[in-house]
């Protein structure tokens, strides 16, 4: 049997993280949900997922701070996709500087997610 | 600097700036990381600035033939900070820990960041502070003196603005305008989008353009000598042609008061403008007037099959997207829309309770936090009245206008609601 692969949702809005956390399970991945940063560090420092799927303003932790911190504290190479709003087109060129690998937009088409996920993980 | 007067409002704190004026009025360099830079620190200094002063200086350091060291400084009589934490600044992560933070949510970059940022740049930071007293950042940048000749003026386009400048393309507009001034300026505007303007001030000369002439909105100003705008809509409204009598018009005046907007959607009116308006809320308004006229007529008439309460006005719920996200479970979506419900809810007492202190920062974040939800359920009449709540608290703060967008948001819910309960119903039926 082949292993689920582990994604953590840093997503503090609920009616998003809701859908995004059915579907990605649908999809056959092993969903850790983080409302907010503390959180998504305390998972991170537990275990390391697969892929970050996050959310670019969150409560604690921003996304970009969430990609510096995988990045240059974890020395991580993951892949960690950015959730982005309109209005932060600046932050989201900041976290793809950081080391982000790839971002969509909200309103967030959960089938597209899927797969920019999967490609995500195939390039690993 | 005005962005953070807006922060300031009300504290009792000076915000100061000074540049040496043997700066070079062009420099080459990265604006947009300077912008969030400067906002970065600045924004925090604001944070912890109870009273006191704010001080921005710019001055050069030193200069090697066309590249000019610029040294900034950003000194506050805050709080101050600890020297172990001094230590620890621009560490990643520190930042969260701060209470401080748990306001807004960390939207802010984060010291860590600010001073890559920085070096990215081929610069550095340093900071020193006293506890009590206050804290100053310095930072030197390189900067390349800039020939006004290669200066290339881009507008600070707003994203998104020209999927909409696109979208209005060619769209022929006609505006009933009685005052020449107004006139000319909307005539220029709409111009400027490559729209096709009409403008007429007498009511009979409009409604003839609009039996003869294709027109794709009419502009309204409600105030106009002779046939009121009222009146006007009433007439077109009744035209036995249809391409005229279902035709988007957007009322404009200085002021509705309650009654006026009750009288516009009796009359058939389906948008209105306050004025003054910005350019891009006229912008914002024409997009989403004419485009439910366009896709009713192509793609999603055929698609939805019309249900029994679809004669709605302004709200309009569309399942169609959510429910294919959902993978057709309606047990998710209930769940979502009991969510959507909470948020609408929690965003009411919260915008409500911040007016009433003025905390517009606090509104705008409201906003936003609600936005992605309205999106999902394409519920875009709210949508739209969120986003310009947003906008205005952002940007000029205009009280009075925020409190006529915090009611027509007071005013749509209800329906948009009810709506939603009946397809939800609906959907129940037919499983």
């Amino acid at each position: 049997m082949i292993e689920k692969k582990k994604l953590l949702l840093a997503e503090d809005d609920d009616l998003l993280a809701s859908l995004l956390h059915f579907r990605l399970e649908k999809g056959g991945y092993e969903v850790q949900l983080s409302k907010d940063g503390r959180e998504v560090k305390e998972h991170l420092d537990q275990q390391m997922p697969d892929i970050i799927v996050s959310d670019i303003m969150m409560p604690y932790f921003s996304g970009m701070e969430l990609v510096d911190y995988v990045r240059n504290e974890l020395k991580s190479s993951i892949p960690i996709i950015i959730i982005s709003s309109a209005g932060n087109e600046e932050n989201v060129l900041i976290a793809f500087e950081m080391g982000a690998n790839d971002f969509i937009s909200k309103p967030v088409s959960p089938s597209e997610l899927m797969v920019r996920v999967a490609r995500e993980l195939n390039k690993v | 600097m005005y962005l953070c007067k807006t922060l300031v409002t009300n504290k009792a704190i000076k915000l100061e700036a000074s540049i040496d004026p043997r700066i070079p009025k062009i420099m080459v360099g990265d604006p947009s990381k300077l912008t969030q830079v400067l906002l970065n620190l600045l924004g925090n200094a604001i944070k912890f600035v109870e009273k006191g002063s704010i001080r921005l200086s710019i001055e050069r350091k030193s200069s090697k033939g066309k590249i000019h060291f610029l040294k900034f400084s950003i000194s506050d009589t805050g709080i101050g900070i600890s020297d172990e934490h001094l230590e620890h600044i621009f560490d990643s992560f520190k930042q969260a820990e701060h209470s401080t933070f748990a306001k807004y949510g960390g939207s802010g970059l984060g010291l860590s960041i600010v001073k890559r940022i920085i070096e990215n740049l081929g610069g550095s930071i340093t900071v020193t502070s006293k506890l009590g007293e206050g804290t100053t950042f310095k930072f030197v940048i390189p900067f390349e003196r800039g020939n006004i000749e290669n200066l290339t003026v881009k507008k600070a386009d707003e994203p998104g603005l020209e999927k909409k400048k696109q979208a209005v393309k060619g769209l022929k507009v006609l505006v009933f305008e009685d005052n020449l001034l107004n006139q000319r300026l909307i005539e220029q505007q709409l111009k400027s989008w490559s729209c096709k303007p009409h403008i007429t001030d007498n009511a009979l000369n409009g409604l003839s353009i609009l039996e003869n002439k294709k027109i794709d909105i009419v502009l309204m100003d409600l105030k106009m000598p002779g046939m009121s705008g009222f009146e006007v809509t009433e007439r077109i409204r009744k035209s036995k042609n249809k391409k005229v009598n279902q035709i988007p018009i957007v009322a404009i005046s200085a002021d509705f008061s309650t009654k006026d907007k009750e009288q516009c959607v009796e009359n058939g009116i389906n948008e209105f403008i306050l004025k003054p308006y910005s350019t891009g809320e006229l912008l914002s308004i024409l997009v989403k007037s004419t485009k439910p006229m366009k896709t009713t007529s192509s793609v999603a008439s055929k698609k939805i099959k019309p249900t029994a309460g679809e004669n709605n006005k302004n709200s309009e719920v569309d399942f169609t997207t959510i429910l294919e996200d959902c993978m057709g479970e309606l047990i998710l979506l209930e769940e979502l829309v009991v969510l959507y419900k909470q948020n609408a809810l929690e965003f009411i007492g919260a915008v409500r309770m911040h007016l009433n202190n003025n905390d517009l920062e606090a509104v705008a974040f409201a906003a936003h936090k609600i936005k992605s939800g309205l999106a999902m359920l394409k519920t875009d009449g709210l949508y739209t009245i969120v986003e310009q709540i947003q906008n205005t608290s952002k940007n000029d703060g205009d009280k009075k206008h925020l409190e006529f967008l915090y009611t027509c948001f007071l005013q749509e819910y209800p329906l948009v609601e009810q709506l939603i309960d009946e397809k939800m119903k609906a959907l129940k039926k037919n499983l």
